[in-house]
């Protein structure tokens, strides 16, 4: 039976099941403390998995005496498990009016799809998500929540974001203090002047491994654009007069891709990953081919 | 080529104004995008947005500029020699005579002659003064204008050939009277006719050299030239002369048509040059004969020809005599009278009566209207005296009354003396003094001294000649019987003072006269054929005949003549030779032509964009 909230967001029973199957991907170990869970934390824990061992002392779990090395060594060693804790995957959508944009999705659309299947993978990973909605401040905010039905939560929040007057990175600053340890995915077009970096400092001190995604359309890449018009900017209102000659084209793309790569090298610089999605690429190659490819899936 | 207006092709410079509409950038449409981080960027990157753009290939801006540029065009006015063309004063002389009907050149003469004079018009420089005259009986000036080429072809198109003769004296004349003084700037006289026509006289002094563009080509022509009708019995002796005018020996037949039936036709011969009389016994009675031509030649006006046989009866005469039968007789031979014998005891002078002839007899009270007394007995009221011998006779002076009447042999045993008091004159003398006397005022009256009995003068041809004239004079026709040409002076006149006159034209037309009569002439009698006179209305009302027949025994053949000689151009102080401008062909009619198919090529252009 469909489920509204999952229609609205463009994902369905299916997506999902081939989604239950991946694991977001953390390349460093979360800090300790916090919540048992099954990422693994700096220091010992109580998992399975030996990572280390350490003589006996009194008052330790005979349960975890290595035997085996007492048989080789005649000493007592304890086994010192890996510390493992619940990651805390906070998705950031940019909710600007800019992401309105797209054919045959808005740029939004597609950044709330991605990000509901990003929650859906985090929740069965056994992940906390939390959710924030930002334009130039946060919009909206949803606390981290855990499992099927924290994550209907942070779905219909959402469906149900609304939409911004204009992007700015000092949202991202603004929210970088109510962020748990973890992932934290900012689904953006990043079309705008403002330094990014300042954004992904903050994240970084939030202990914030960092994913952008930037979501464009397929307008934005190949502008279908004839004649002399003037071009207004959707969230400040400037406008710029332009004639659409093969030469002002080719230097729009020129631009874009200077403008990708210099995000994607600052992304590199702050050790974040940057992804491109297209609007016009179906999500489910955006989820299954395009971000296991960039490393952001398992 | 050149440019009247060269001036003009300045306008042209409006034409950069339409190019630079092309290359400046149009108001902008607005169209919102997500960003123009990176479009500025564009922008900045390829030199910024610039307030023109590249010129780009446009059947419209294509369209525009042919259409501004043929505007321009056309205001310069450009043209180009066409050869020399007239610019002074030109008198047209366009023949409309009865022989331009000929149809020796395709359709007529006529239409050919017309047809040249619109191409000499359209060989006239603008600024030339036309006046058209029409040559026919009655040469007359039809249009004259400067600089109104349309006014002369208007008047152009609305000349008809007439009936009649042309009057090439009289066209040169009015021509002449039309270039008027004004010849500084050059003048010419140009004529287009066939030149039949008598040449004008030698003292003729045109102030212009004259053009001749004749017409016609040949005069392979029959014609009826004359045509005559005496009484007869039982019906009319008609005599007509049919000439063959051409070259060529012509095999055809003459019919001979009375009160609308044929009632003869003859085969006649006739040789190139040859003319011959066909005359006809008719067998009945009838007013009105006809003679036509049964033959194909270039003129069918002069193939037909009418004459009244017997005019009908309209006015009453009254003899009042004790049995005169010479008189009754000379009266009679008038074939417009009814002449009724009255006994003098009889006779009552209130009677009714157009005309009263009192044969040795004077009433105590004379007729009121016109009277002809022959041999009265001595009466103080007309100064009539005692007898007289007379002897011979002699006119009094030279009267039209007395015209074919030889008195000579006229004797006279004895008459009244006359006194002959105003306002009566003397016509005829004899020894005892005037023996006729004559009274012009109303009513007309003629007073003979002696009686018929006391002369030979019933017995001599002097007698029905006096008798027909005195008649004549006395009560003149209501219409003259005689044939007259086109556009003659026809006269009808009533007998009675007031009654109402009209005429039927040959055509149906009719055409109403003052009462009591008037005077047709031109156009009135222009038609050839029967004119009906009708004199009084209702039952008392009569009718006489006359005819109008192209009988021209003056015109000759219809072959076309060249040129009359005629004098040089009288040399006048400002006289100077015609006025030749350079003939140009202008241009901008077309070119207009080719803006404003541009003008509707861009529409169009513009309509399927939109």
């Amino acid at each position: 039976m469909a489920v509204p909230v999952l229609d609205s967001l463009g994902l369905d029973a299916a997506l999902l099941g081939a989604l239950d199957r991946r694991t977001l991907r953390l390349r460093r170990p979360l800090p300790g403390g916090e919540v048992a869970g099954t990422r693994r934390a700096r220091g010992a824990g109580e998992s399975v998995e030996v990572s280390d061992h350490r003589a006996y002392a009194p008052g330790d779990d005979l349960r975890r005496v290595d035997w085996g090395a007492f048989a080789r060594s005649d000493r007592l060693s304890v086994r010192l498990g890996l510390a493992e804790r619940e990651a805390t995957v906070t998705l950031v959508v940019d909710r600007s009016r800019s992401m309105e944009f797209g054919e045959p999705v808005s740029k939004a659309d597609r950044a709330r799809s991605i990000a509901a299947a990003m929650a859906w993978v985090a929740v069965q990973g056994g992940d906390r998500v939390a959710v924030a909605g930002v334009g130039s401040t946060v919009v909206r905010w949803c606390p981290p929540v855990r499992g099927r039905v924290g994550v209907h939560r942070a779905w219909r929040l959402l469906a149900s974001l609304p939409v911004a007057a204009a992007g700015d990175p000092a949202a991202l600053v603004a929210l970088a203090p109510r962020l748990r340890p973890g992932l934290c995915v900012v689904l953006s077009d990043f079309m705008t002047t403002a330094d990014w970096g300042v954004a992904l400092r903050a994240l970084r001190g939030a202990r914030q491994e960092v994913l952008l995604i930037q979501v464009l359309s397929a307008a934005e890449l190949d502008p279908e654009l004839a004649g002399d018009l003037r071009l207004r900017d959707s969230e400040s209102g400037a406008a710029v007069e332009v004639s659409a000659t093969p030469a002002v084209l080719r230097a729009y793309r020129q631009a874009l891709d200077a403008h990708t790569a210099r995000l994607g090298a600052l992304a590199r610089g702050h050790g974040a990953t940057f992804l491109r999605v297209v609007t016009t690429t179906p999500l489910r190659t955006v989820l299954l081919a395009d971000m296991p490819r960039a490393g952001a899936l398992r | 080529m050149s440019f009247a207006a060269p001036l003009a092709g300045l306008a042209g410079l409006l034409l950069g104004g339409v190019l630079l509409l092309h290359v400046l950038r149009p108001q902008r449409p607005d169209r919102v995008v997500p960003a123009t981080l990176l479009w500025r960027e564009a922008m900045q990157e390829v030199g910024g947005s610039v307030p023109w753009r590249r010129l780009r290939r446009s059947w419209s801006l294509l369209l525009q500029l042919v259409a501004g540029a043929a505007t321009v065009l056309a205001l310069t006015q450009p043209g180009f020699a066409a050869g020399q063309r007239i610019g002074g004063r030109v008198a047209v002389v366009l023949d409309i005579s009865a022989t331009m009907q000929a149809t020796d050149v395709s359709p007529t003469r006529f239409e050919s002659a017309r047809s040249a004079v619109r191409s000499y018009l359209d060989g006239l420089a603008p600024q030339a003064r036309v006046t058209l005259v029409a040559m026919g009986a009655r040469p007359h000036v039809v249009a004259d204008a400067a600089g109104d080429a349309s006014t002369v072809r208007r008047a152009l198109d609305g000349l008809r050939p007439e009936n009649g003769a042309a009057d090439l004296e009289g066209a040169l004349s009015l021509a002449a009277a039309a270039l008027g003084s004004s010849t500084a700037g050059g003048a010419r006289i140009a004529v287009f006719s066939d030149g039949v026509a008598s040449p004008p006289h030698a003292s003729l002094q045109l102030p212009a050299p004259v053009e001749w563009h004749s017409a016609g080509s040949s005069g392979e022509d029959v014609a009826i030239t004359g045509l005559d009708v005496a009484q007869g019995t039982p019906g009319p002796a008609v005599a007509a002369r049919v000439a063959n005018q051409g070259h060529a020996h012509r095999d055809l037949a003459v019919e001979c048509v009375l009160d609308g039936h044929v009632v003869d036709r003859r085969p006649l011969a006739l040789d190139g040059g040859q003319a011959r009389d066909v005359r006809f016994s008719l067998p009945t009675a009838g007013q009105v004969v006809e003679v036509r031509l049964d033959v194909s030649d270039v003129l069918a006006l002069d193939d037909v020809a009418w004459a009244v046989a017997r005019p009908p009866v309209v006015y009453r005469v009254a003899l009042v005599t004790r049995g005169d039968a010479f008189l009754l007789d000379a009266l009679r031979l008038r074939g417009d009278v009814a002449v009724t014998v009255v006994d003098p005891a009889a006779y009552r002078a209130s009677d009714a009566w157009d005309l009263t002839v009192l044969d040795a007899t004077l009433p105590a009270a004379l007729p009121a209207g016109p009277v002809l007394i022959w041999g009265p007995p001595a009466d103080g009221r007309l100064g009539v005296g005692g007898q007289a011998a007379a002897g011979s006779l002699r006119p009094a002076a030279a009267d039209p009354l007395l015209d074919g009447v030889d008195l000579a042999t006229v004797r006279v045993a004895r008459t009244r003396t006359l006194a002959a008091p105003q306002p009566w004159r003397p016509v005829v003398d004899a020894a005892s003094g005037p023996v006729l006397l004559v009274r012009d005022a109303a009513p007309r009256a003629a007073l003979v001294g002696f009686d018929l009995h006391e002369s030979d003068l019933p017995l001599r041809p002097a007698f029905p000649v006096l008798v027909d004239h005195l008649s004549r004079f006395l009560l003149p026709p209501a219409a003259p019987a005689r044939p007259h040409l086109p556009g003659a002076t026809v006269q009808v006149t009533a007998a009675i003072a007031g009654a109402a006159v009209s005429v039927t034209r040959p055509d149906g037309s009719r055409l109403r006269l003052p009462d009591g009569g008037g005077v047709l002439s031109g156009a009135d009698t222009e038609q050839v054929g029967v004119y009906t006179a009708t004199l009084g209305s209702g039952a008392g009302a009569v009718q006489a005949l006359f005819t109008v027949d192209a009988l021209d025994p003056g015109a000759g053949s219809v072959a076309p003549r060249p040129a009359p000689p005629l004098a040089a151009p009288r040399s006048t102080p400002g006289t100077a030779a015609p006025a030749v401008a350079a003939g140009r062909v202008e241009l901008w009619p077309w070119l207009v032509g080719l803006a404003m198919l541009a003008l509707l090529g861009e529409w169009l252009v513009w309509e399927r964009g939109r």
